[in-house]
């Protein structure tokens, strides 16, 4: 029994290092993926010069997102989550990030399986258009393009893509 | 910024995570183990191998199960929440915008260099001698003296004296072949050194690697650790396993011939001379240090059987709850470490 005790004891300071462990680089270098209360803290606090948000929301889904997560280390990249006002779960997504592969890490939601897939250019810009289903069965859209600036941009929507291209065409300059 | 970007590339794939996560599940159950054995006052080596073990398997196989269980486990989310996120200490800049995960890297290529040199060389070139040996016998007459020595010392150990090779050599040498046919190979040089007490005790030893093959620990820790090639932690566990093994082998010696004083002895006199040990030793440069830091700890190691043959103790069989805890502990700390 009280090798039992001890080896527990031992367990919770195992846990309480490995936690301080990672806390400990926040207080040596700024910019580790967080969540943020509001785009204008995550902008102000990352240094990040510019984060598009839609000018348009199809109608259930309203600003400020629900969810921001935002990080400089090991690249740029900010997530903004907006839900439908009755549920749960997250109904748009949109992603800005300086890394191309950054997709699989910061969608909350994945599409997992794409049906059609089209190329075109909206507003100038050469845009991936993809129809599918995500991971919770529903059906879902996503659209990708790179901006001048170098970040890319992901907007995800769990319905059909037609008020996709209206959100995606409100945010590209 | 180019690194930072790599860095990423390495780390979000599968195999990076895969890397980075043997690691470090391999360093948290290290230290799981280790404290288990304070926590228990576990001193039995072949019991200490099978915590040993642990260390060594489960962070082959934890990050697939986790993954199978919890797709999501590498992905922003997931880290938020998570115990330890090692992307977070891998970005952190240290010059010129180099992230630690380029010291990480150098560690890991440095493990796999030191795992080819002194562990896959080794194996390879003493395969190849042992072709040419089968290939070229020699039979050198040995001294009938030697022999008879040698005759009087096998008494009462279960092995066949044909099955021990005289080696004409005066330095002190003994080891055995475990393989399919199993055999002592044993110099002049300590026949002559030891007297029978000493010589029988030793020659138990190499018994009991011979007898401990049906229970090959070893081989399958050297087989999960190869895999891990690149992984220091499962060096150095592996290390401290082979160790053990050179303990549970001074128990079976010590069972077979009932004298662990002359046991003792026997290891005594194959410590280093003293001459050999510390600053200054040996040859200059970098190879005489490196000859000197070899010779002290295989002197250490020497040091700590002897002292383990005069205090052996035993835990009795309650090693099983304690096994279970540290294993479930190992499991959940894990899960939360990416």
């Amino acid at each position: 029994m009280r090798g039992l005790l001890l080896m527990l004891a031992i367990a919770f300071l195992a846990v309480a290092f490995l936690a301080a462990a990672n806390w400990l680089p926040s207080l040596m270098q700024q910019g580790f993926a967080r969540q943020y209360d509001s785009i204008e803290e995550a902008k102000r606090s990352l240094g990040l010069d510019t984060v598009l948000v839609p000018g348009y929301f199809p109608e259930g889904i309203t600003w400020p997102p629900s969810f921001i997560l935002a990080q400089k280390k090991p690249y740029k990249a900010v997530v903004m989550e907006f839900k439908e006002a009755r549920a749960m779960d997250a109904a748009l997504i949109v992603i800005q990030s300086s890394w191309q592969g950054s997709d699989a890490q910061l969608q909350r939601i994945r599409m997992s399986e794409v049906k059609e897939e089209t190329q075109y250019r909206l507003k100038g810009k050469k845009v991936l258009l993809q129809v599918g289903t995500c991971e919770n069965r529903m059906p879902c859209s996503r659209m990708t393009w790179r901006e001048d600036n170098g970040f890319h941009y992901t907007v995800l929507l769990t319905s059909s893509p037609f008020e996709l291209i209206r959100i995606a065409e409100s945010m590209i300059r | 910024m180019k690194t930072l970007w790599d860095m990423n590339t390495i780390i979000s794939s599968y195999w990076g995570m895969y890397a980075v996560q043997t690691v470090l599940h391999a360093a948290i159950a290290s230290v799981l183990v280790d404290c288990a054995f304070i926590a228990w006052d576990i001193r039995t080596p072949h019991v200490k191998q099978r915590f040993r073990f642990m260390v060594i398997f489960l962070p082959l196989i934890s990050f697939p199960l986790y993954q199978l269980i919890v797709p999501r486990r590498g992905d922003a989310y997931f880290r938020l929440e998570s115990l330890l996120d090692s992307s977070k200490w891998f970005s952190l800049e240290l010059w010129r915008g180099i992230p630690l995960f380029t010291v990480f890297i150098v560690i890991l290529t440095l493990s796999a260099v030191i795992f080819v040199v002194q562990e896959l060389l080794p194996i390879f070139f003493h395969m190849r001698e042992q072709v040419r040996s089968a290939e070229e016998p020699v039979d050198e007459a040995v001294d009938e003296a030697v022999a008879r020595k040698l005759s009087k010392a096998l008494v009462g150990l279960p092995f066949n004296e044909e099955l021990v090779e005289i080696l004409n050599d005066e330095d002190l040498a003994l080891f055995s072949d475990t393989g399919l046919n199993p055999r002592i190979y044993i110099s002049t040089g300590l026949i002559k050194s030891f007297n029978t007490e000493h010589l029988q005790a030793a020659i138990a030893h190499e018994i009991g690697h011979i007898q401990r093959t049906r229970k090959p620990v070893l081989i399958f820790a050297y087989i999960f650790r190869a895999l891990m090639f690149y992984n220091p932690v499962a060096m150095i566990e592996f290390r401290r396993l082979a160790q053990e093994e050179e303990k549970v082998c001074d128990d079976i010696a010590v069972e077979l011939t009932g004298k662990p004083g002359a046991l003792s002895e026997a290891v005594e006199m194959f410590r280093p001379e003293p001459e050999d040990i510390g600053p200054g030793a040996g040859a200059k440069g970098l190879s005489g240090i490196a000859s000197s830091i070899e010779h002290y700890s295989h002197d250490a190691l020497l040091k700590g059987r002897i002292l383990r043959i005069g205090q052996r103790s035993r835990d009795g069989s309650h090693w099983g709850v304690p096994y279970a805890v540290t294993l479930a502990l190992i499991v959940c700390i894990n899960y939360f470490v990416v």
